[in-house]
């Protein structure tokens, strides 16, 4: 909902886009506090991991030269003030794993998992919104039951089986598709659908509903009755009042997927943020991890001031209860 | 708003089965073949027949008395992470919402910080610092499904703050706590119990989901076996097909039961959320 | 005639998706191989392996099958009568894939570098001063080393360039047949042929790593022939190929130990007989053939059989699998099921047990397996798996845990005697001790002669075994699967030679 005060007008938007940017400082601390509260909470760190992953078994003074080398030994409270002195100066520290750049990791990883997020949501819309408008407008009829049905079935597997199974029929039975993704658009199908079949299902039934709410409204009764054709309502009035849910619902997804799904991109090797950050917390790699939550709480805070500014740029007349904060 | 009978009898059936599941899934271990746990390295992985209708698996295991003992693990799971998150997420809701002011603010600003914390992150970091395993992997998957809760019913509570009923009983010296219970809370219990029902099928496929990061436990979960079974899909492709066709029926039958539910008790679409 | 045009292109576009099916073609001047990507840098951490498994790095000495240390880029060495002083003569006419020469002075500016970046490598190296002179190398540690020479195998020293660090201060050049060219983290290598190799014009003229994010994948992979072959891929997917017509494996055993940790604080595990009771319940053999289908040798000893430190001879207590021994055992020592509640009792007490184990591959199973084979014999067993099971051990919250190390990382058996089985050892989580043990151990610190050493270490063993302190179960082997027509791509018993100057696809 966008809760533009009346007396903001629509000529400070600007203003109104500064203040919500601001929001990001109070959760951005919030967030990071929490990663690091969390991963020191936990029984294991990074060294440890480390020379876990090595299978030997070091001696203590080692394990304790390696503490001291990455400045674990201090206190929490201090750990966490320097990475928040460094970050503010824009330094986003190194990995504990390998020693390579936070900020580097995170813009290598990056094209991959906007590469399946955009062309995800391209593919759930292309589907999703016709088969949902379909399903409304031909509600309690056979088509309706039959789409809503397959569209359960999209989503009612885990994504790692989707996948593998995808894998196995159309790239090594069939051979349409490479296994191992070799930078193409082809070798991004496979993981497309497997992250689009689920969405696909879900996404039906929220167009759906979003048009359903729309055809029951007044105005659609006033068209007929004055002699509109059901066609030109639909997709004059209805579909553009519908979008705006429409939106705001993928706008959501769009943010999660920002965030990488670490199965996905680990079956098709698209190594993406999802791939990282699973890898980081396994091995208690403190500044990747911090990295990737700061990332995430920017994607939250800056999707959230879009879809607010498209939803008013898109109907001025707000209504209460629906749509984001 | 008038709902025709017929949805109101497809909810009833389902919600007839659903129950009738749940129960089943208390004590269907009992009625299985074989003990789901036990090793028997002389007979691992049969085809499905004689013995071993759904055959074994690696370990020996039949995988149909598997699919019995853990259908509790995972439909249990399942609700029990729904109703935990909508307990807590309520509760903060509510609080934010009929409170206002500084508290609201205060209490949204840590809402949209778990809003923003990845969910695999807090996953896997309270999985590591409870350990694996199904009890863990509920609190992780509760820990990150509050939060659709909270704003719900806040945004309700918020516009149902404003409504003239509320008022007048406000003005009729009623306190607080009693106008929460009688007028608000009947009001917004709907979309909650909407949002519940569709969470279902989400958290089933979430407990699926950390099994696949190994972060679930090792007893007859469905979850489990998929993910201890796939490296062998191809050469004993039953350790797979019929835990995943357990998942998928009672996903289905979440799903449907979400969608009537939705149907019956808010067939407008009004007060539809986002994280369906 | 229109609609037969586009019905004959409809058809033709199909058939050939059809033919872009199938069988990859392979090219036989390129080599691409699943395995795990990596930093090339031997002193960048956790994973100073990937340099030397691509042929990108070579350390002064190497490993062979039996993990004896043998000369790699070493024409030979001696070492002074007080232990402190190496005299390494290097082999002439290596050369970094540089070009820059490779001389005495260049191994220790890259053995300094590492030491100063590594504290594990500087820990167990113990290098106190270098000299070099021409292909003379004198290293002074800090005090007697007997097992420089095998920690001079370990991935960490290999030899690098210093003189040719990359912009990020990576070293990436080494003395190994292949170049790293291009590096995409977590997703793949690019390696170039380097022609001026020491022992000769590589086969292969590029090779390309692929990451093996996801092991079902990279199966799926390897049996299209996307790959030509693939490591560490699990040990279920071995039926897809060993055997099947076009591909072959290549297996070693590993002195990667699967084991039973007993809790020595604990009242019944700490009691000898308890312990022989529940090692007749481990059937070691199926675990090792059955359970993980193949990827294990059954064991008693520590150490592997094939080389000089094990045996099952060794184990001259342990029993064989036996589940109606063991409950003729505990039945004829006070345990007995007097409540039929089908869980024994000594002394009143039920006999319940807590194992732990972590998420190793193969662990969990044999976990299971043993609790199942427990519950058999009356004893309450239940699993936990954890994340690891360190702190647990330490604290020593448990009475079983389910392990799996490497006991001979540096071709030495020491560093694992003296973290296991030495009273205080880091990883002795039993809080197992021994005074005589210990008088061994203390002389297998410093002994230097090959033969006395392993005869210290069987006497170790043995002494360790005789009251079932522990109970070994299986080695692990290590397998790659690879198209049949690949040469010279041999699984090692340290995971540290992949890739060599002859492999290729023939």
């Amino acid at each position: 909902m966008a809760r533009i005060p009346k007396w903001l007008g629509q000529h400070t938007v600007v203003r109104y886009v500064v203040r919500r940017l601001l929001t990001l400082i109070p959760v951005l601390l919030g967030v990071t506090l929490l990663t690091y509260a969390l991963m020191y909470l936990s029984p294991k760190d990074p060294v440890e991991m480390m020379l876990q992953a090595q299978g030997t078994a070091p001696s203590r003074e080692v394990v304790e030269a390696m503490r001291r080398q990455l400045g674990l030994d201090r206190p929490f409270v201090i750990q966490y003030l320097d990475w928040l002195w460094r970050f503010v100066r824009g330094d986003m520290d190194v990995s504990y794993v390998d020693g390579a750049s936070v900020a580097g990791k995170l813009i290598t990883a990056l094209p991959n998992t906007l590469k399946l997020a955009v062309s995800s949501v391209v593919v759930t819309a292309i589907f999703s919104v016709p088969l949902g408008i379909l399903t409304a407008v031909y509600q309690g009829k056979a088509v309706d039951g039959i789409i809503r049905f397959l569209s359960f079935i999209g989503n009612s597997l885990p994504n790692y089986i989707v996948s593998l199974g995808l894998l196995y029929f159309f790239a090594l039975k069939l051979g349409w598709f490479p296994i191992l993704s070799s930078r193409s658009l082809i070798s991004l199908v496979l993981p497309t659908l497997a992250l689009a079949i689920p969405m696909t299902g879900k996404y039906i039934r929220q167009v759906r509903a979003a048009v359903l709410e729309q055809l029951h409204r007044p105005y659609v009764d006033g068209g007929v009755s004055r002699g509109l054709k059901t066609r030109t309502i639909l997709f004059r009035d209805v579909l553009r009042n519908a979008m705006i849910t429409i939106v705001t619902l993928m706008s959501m997804s769009v943010g999660s997927l920002l965030g990488g799904t670490a199965a996905i991109e680990m079956i098709f090797v698209l190594p993406g943020l999802g791939y990282m950050v699973t890898n980081a917390v396994t091995a208690r790699d403190y500044p990747v991890i911090q990295g990737f939550v700061v990332w995430m709480s920017v994607i939250y805070v800056v999707i959230n001031l879009l879809t607010d500014i498209s939803y008013y740029y898109m109907d001025p007349r707000v209504s209460v209860g629906m749509g984001v904060e | 708003m008038n709902v025709s009978p017929g949805t109101k009898r497809k909810l009833t059936v389902l919600l007839t089965i659903f129950i009738l599941l749940c129960i089943f899934s208390l004590f269907s271990g009992k009625l299985a073949p074989h003990d789901a746990e036990f090793v028997d390295l002389s007979a691992t992985k049969q085809p499905p027949g004689g013995e071993y209708p759904l055959g074994t698996d690696g370990l020996g295991r039949c995988i149909w008395s598997r699919i019995l003992a853990g259908a509790s693990s995972s439909i249990f799971a399942s609700l029990v992470i729904v109703v935990l998150s909508m307990a807590f997420g309520c509760a903060v809701g509510i609080v934010s919402g009929y409170s206002g002011g500084v508290v609201d603010e205060v209490i949204m600003r840590i809402v949209d910080v778990f809003l923003a914390f990845p969910g695999i992150v807090l996953s896997i970091a309270v999985a590591g610092m409870l350990g694996p395993g199904l009890k863990n992997g509920v609190l992780a998957l509760a820990a990150t499904g509050w939060t659709q809760y909270a704003r719900l019913i806040r945004s309700y509570v918020l516009s149902l703050r404003q409504e003239n009923f509320v008022k007048a009983a406000r003005l009729n010296g009623q306190s607080g706590i009693s106008i929460l219970i009688r007028h608000i809370f009947p009001n917004a219990i709907r979309p909650v119990v909407v949002t519940g029902t569709l969470h279902l099928s989400g958290a089933m496929l979430g407990i699926s989901g950390l099994s696949f990061l190994g972060l679930s436990s090792s007893s007859a979960e469905w979850g489990s076996m998929l993910s201890e079974g796939r490296s062998l899909m191809q050469k004993c492709p039953w350790m797979v097909l019929y835990p995943a066709l357990a998942i998928f029926l009672v996903t289905i039958l979440f799903n449907l039961l979400g969608d009537s539910v939705r149907d019956v008790l808010d067939p407008s679409g009004k007060n539809r959320t986002l994280n369906n | 005639m229109k609609k037969t045009i586009v019905v004959l292109l409809a058809l033709m576009l199909v058939l050939s998706l059809c033919a872009c099916g199938g069988q990859q073609k392979t090219d036989h001047d390129t080599f691409v191989f699943g395995d795990y990507v990596g930093n090339v840098d031997p002193a960048s951490g956790a994973y100073a392996w990937v340099g030397m498994r691509t042929g990108v790095m070579e350390s002064l000495f190497k490993f062979d099958e039996k993990l004896n240390v043998q000369k790699n880029l070493v024409e030979d060495y001696s070492v002074s009568d007080d232990g402190m002083t190496w005299t390494i003569v290097l082999k002439k006419g290596i050369t970094f894939q540089s070009g820059n020469a490779f001389d005495a002075e260049a191994v220790k500016a890259s053995l300094e570098r590492t030491c100063s970046m590594q504290a594990r490598a500087d820990g167990e190296l113990k290098i106190a001063s270098m000299e070099a002179d021409g292909l003379t190398l004198k290293i002074t540690t800090r005090e007697p080393n007997p097992t420089l020479p095998n920690c001079m195998c370990d991935p960490y020293s290999g030899i690098v360039d210093v003189k040719s660090l990359d912009a990020d201060g990576n070293a990436t050049i080494g003395t190994g047949p292949f170049k790293l060219v291009e590096y995409v983290e977590n997703e793949r290598m690019e390696l170039d042929a380097y022609d001026g190799y020491w022992q000769g014009k590589p086969a292969s003229r590029h090779i390309t790593i692929r990451s093996i994010s996801d092991l079902d994948a990279s199966s799926l992979a390897l049996q299209k022939g996307e790959l030509d072959a693939c490591y560490g891929l699990s040990y279920d997917a071995r039926d897809l190929f060993d055997g099947v017509s076009g591909f072959k494996i290549s297996q070693a055993a590993t002195s990667r130990v699967y084991k039973i940790y007993f809790n020595h604080e604990h009242e019944f595990t700490g009691d000898p007989i308890f312990r022989k009771a529940v090692c007749m319940a481990v059937d070691r053999d199926s675990y090792a053939t059955v359970l993980v289908n193949g990827a294990g040798t059954p064991t008693k000893s520590t150490f592997p059989a094939a080389t000089a430190f094990g045996g099952d001879e060794l184990a001259a207590n342990t029993p064989d699998y036996d589940l109606e021994g063991a409950k003729a055992l505990l039945a004829e020592n006070g345990y007995a099921d007097t409540d039929g509640d089908g869980i024994i009792e000594k002394d009143g007490k039920s006999v319940s047990l807590q194992i732990i184990t972590y998420g190793r591959t193969g662990l969990p199973q044999s976990s299971q397996a043993l609790a199942s084979a427990l519950k058999q014999l009356g004893i309450d067993a239940t699993v936990e798996q954890l994340e690891s099971t360190e702190e647990r051990a330490n604290a020593g919250t448990y009475d079983l845990s389910v392990y799996a190390e490497v006991t001979l990382p540096t071709g030495d058996p020491y560093s694992y005697i003296a973290s296991n089985y030495k009273t205080g050892g880091i990883q002795n989580y039993g809080k197992y001790s021994d005074p005589e043990v210990d008088a061994l151990i203390e002389e297998l610190a410093v002994e230097f002669d090959a033969d006395r050493r392993a005869e210290l270490a069987r006497q170790i063993d043995t002494l360790v075994l005789a009251d079932n302190n522990v109970c070994n179960m299986y080695h692990l082997n290590m397998y790659m699967a690879m198209k049949d027509t690949v040469e010279d791509l041999v699984q090692s018993p340290v995971d540290y030679y992949h890739i060599t100057y002859q492999t290729r696809v023939k």
